[in-house]
């Protein structure tokens, strides 16, 4: 599991440094960075596992406009990622350093190039040689972080855990019509941010969940919150249709009446494949839930993700973070697993520049300002303004 | 690394949608210039439970929020000044008497709406036309407004053709103005210059010089 994420130079970030808990829900307003939080992770893991052209692809942006531009239009010179991650009991907890520059790359042309990484246990009595930067370019790709010398089992093993949580991070800003769409037998099972390939999607869910008592596995579970959440239908089925060599996804209603993916609400079709990310495993970066929601069902939904990400805890169960304008937020999640996001201003010489800030709710009772925190914790008065939906404050 | 953040007692509701954005930014501004050792101008933070009459509703707000400000922007309209005066003094009084934190007056010579008019410049960029037809008095003279709200409506009438009254129009030209003035046009503004001053020294005395 990732348990710290610390960016520096991407988008809107500057030293910026966040814990994250298995569950954990991003409110502010509009560009306020929580969806840069998202991009960022969804970045350092696909460049870590895959490569950063690859990871290009998966966020919002050119490779130069990653790099964070300061108050007067110029860009920093390199961004600095570094993750920390609890491993099994016996590996401990590990942190993944990587700083990277924009220079040429193995194919000769400009782009964003690998400049040093490091491996090391949280406590720094332990460090895996990862090989020189330059070693690692290869053509057009640069890979990042993948099992390069093999000088013991326990380092190889700490790789390839570290490998596949960053394969395991899933980001999703679902669309209807990616949503309707039917598969192809055959076709990706991957779910893409969209939410394409949900039928495929479903079927694999089944494959890797069922077992003889159960077989339907997790899309059990699936289907009786879905009837608990959308009144109007009873059950859904992933059918597989071998004549037209496609698979899609069919409701059917109290009154025996079955319903095409196509002629669903789009809140239905988000719940189905929010639920369906929840019964998953890994790290789900989920943005704005409450999109064509009703809020009493944002509400459960919010409820149902906190409750699936504390019962499977630790490196193999399922964690959780949410980004939301929803006020409902605040009422049914615990405020240790709320962080309130807004832009601040750094001073960079003579040059002020506008960045993001992550701060924790104050608890009732609780200190204003905590010495590990950069900034003072989130006040009543502020969290009034959040709540009635206004960018003043309320009277 | 020294970070300097505000809240803001302020009169009313139209206040925020200009003061804690131009005070943010002329902050900033005025960091660079004086305070090197600062790095950071937080976001300032506007505090309409506080009211803004009378010490006792200013300090149960202040409460609440303590720990997280460094200084307590004070604004009230500056006319009538038969009638702020006395208010004015009365919060200096009981700010200086006790209050922990430095409190700085934002006190324009009649209303806010007389430092929305003092760069000409922002209006145009703001309201999208060519130039203004009739500008408002530049710099210092726009002390001299004596219906600064008037003037503001009269603006966006005649110079752009917005109604005033519509929703969203006079929040949103605020805001824009706010984001869009040029921090050097207002400093020629003496009421304005006066908190600028004042600013300095509630830093000083916070040793922000030092860093």
């Amino acid at each position: 599991m990732i348990t710290r994420i610390e960016i520096d130079g991407f988008k809107s970030f500057e030293n910026f440094g966040l814990d994250l808990p298995p569950f954990l829900v991003l409110i502010g307003t509009n560009a306020s960075g929580k969806s840069n939080l998202v991009d960022a992770l969804t970045f350092i893991s696909a460049a870590g596992t895959n490569s950063v052209d690859y990871a290009l692809r998966q966020v919002r942006g050119d490779a130069y406009g990653l790099f964070r531009r300061r108050g007067d239009g110029v860009s920093v010179p390199r961004m600095r990622f570094a993750l920390e991650f609890a491993l099994t009991a016996r590996l401990g907890r590990w942190r993944y350093e990587v700083e990277l520059v924009w220079g040429e790359r193995g194919d000769g042309l400009e782009g964003i190039v690998l400049d040093h990484q490091r491996l090391h246990s949280v406590d720094g009595s332990i460090e895996i040689d990862l090989g020189s930067a330059q070693a690692l370019r290869r053509g057009a790709d640069e890979l990042l972080l993948f099992p390069y010398r093999r000088s013991g089992r326990d380092e190889e093993q700490v790789q390839l855990e570290i490998l596949t949580d960053l394969s395991r991070v899933r980001s999703f800003h679902l669309e209807a019509g990616a949503l309707r769409a039917a598969d192809r037998i055959g076709g990706s099972s991957t779910l893409e941010a969209t939410g394409r390939s949900l039928p495929n999607y479903f079927r694999s869910l089944i494959r890797r969940t069922q077992s003889d008592m159960r077989p339907l596995g997790v899309v059990g579970d699936i289907k009786m919150h879905l009837v608990g959440l959308v009144r109007e239908f009873n059950d859904f089925e992933v059918i597989e249709d071998d004549q037209r060599r496609d698979v899609r996804i069919e409701f059917a209603s109290p009154y025996g009446e079955r319903i095409g993916a196509e002629f669903a609400s789009d809140g239905t079709l988000r719940l189905l494949a929010l639920l369906a990310v929840l019964h998953d495993d890994g790290l789900a970066l989920i943005e704005e839930p409450e999109n064509g929601v009703f809020p009493e069902r944002l509400r459960q939904l919010l409820a149902i993700a906190r409750g699936r990400t504390t019962e499977q805890p630790g490196s193999d169960g399922l964690q959780v973070i949410m980004t939301s304008h929803s006020p409902v937020v605040l009422d049914v999640v615990p405020s240790e697993n709320i962080v309130y996001f807004d832009m601040t201003t750094v001073i960079e010489g003579d040059v002020a520049s506008r960045v993001t800030r992550a701060r924790r709710l104050r608890e009732p009772g609780g200190p204003a300002k905590v010495e590990s925190e950069r900034w003072s914790r989130v006040t009543d008065s502020e969290l009034s303004r959040f709540r009635a939906g206004v960018e003043e404050p309320v009277g | 690394m020294r970070s300097v953040s505000c809240v803001l007692i302020r009169e009313g509701p139209s206040d925020d949608w200009f003061l804690p954005i131009i005070l943010r930014r002329a902050l900033e501004v005025l960091v660079i210039e004086r305070f090197p050792a600062c790095r950071e101008v937080q976001e300032i933070r506007s505090l309409p439970a506080a009211g803004n009459q009378h010490p006792d509703t200013v300090h149960q707000a202040l409460v609440c929020e303590r720990g997280t400000f460094d200084i307590v922007l004070y604004h009230h309209d500056g006319a009538p000044a038969a009638k702020s005066d006395p208010i004015i003094d009365r919060m200096r009084e009981w700010a200086a008497d006790g209050l922990g934190e430095p409190m700085v007056a934002v006190v324009p010579m009649r209303e806010t709406e007389a430092w929305l008019l003092a760069d000409a410049e922002a209006l145009t960029r703001v309201l999208s036309v060519r130039k203004l037809r009739r500008p408002p008095a530049p710099g210092a003279a726009v002390e001299t407004c004596l219906d600064p709200k008037a003037a503001v409506n009269e603006l966006l009438k005649c110079e752009a053709g917005l109604n005033p009254a519509k929703p969203g129009v006079l929040r949103n030209f605020y805001v824009a103005v706010a984001e869009t003035a040029d921090i050097a046009q207002l400093r020629k503004v003496p009421a304005f210059q006066r908190w600028w001053n004042d600013m300095i020294d509630a830093l000083e005395g916070l040793g922000y010089h030092y860093g």
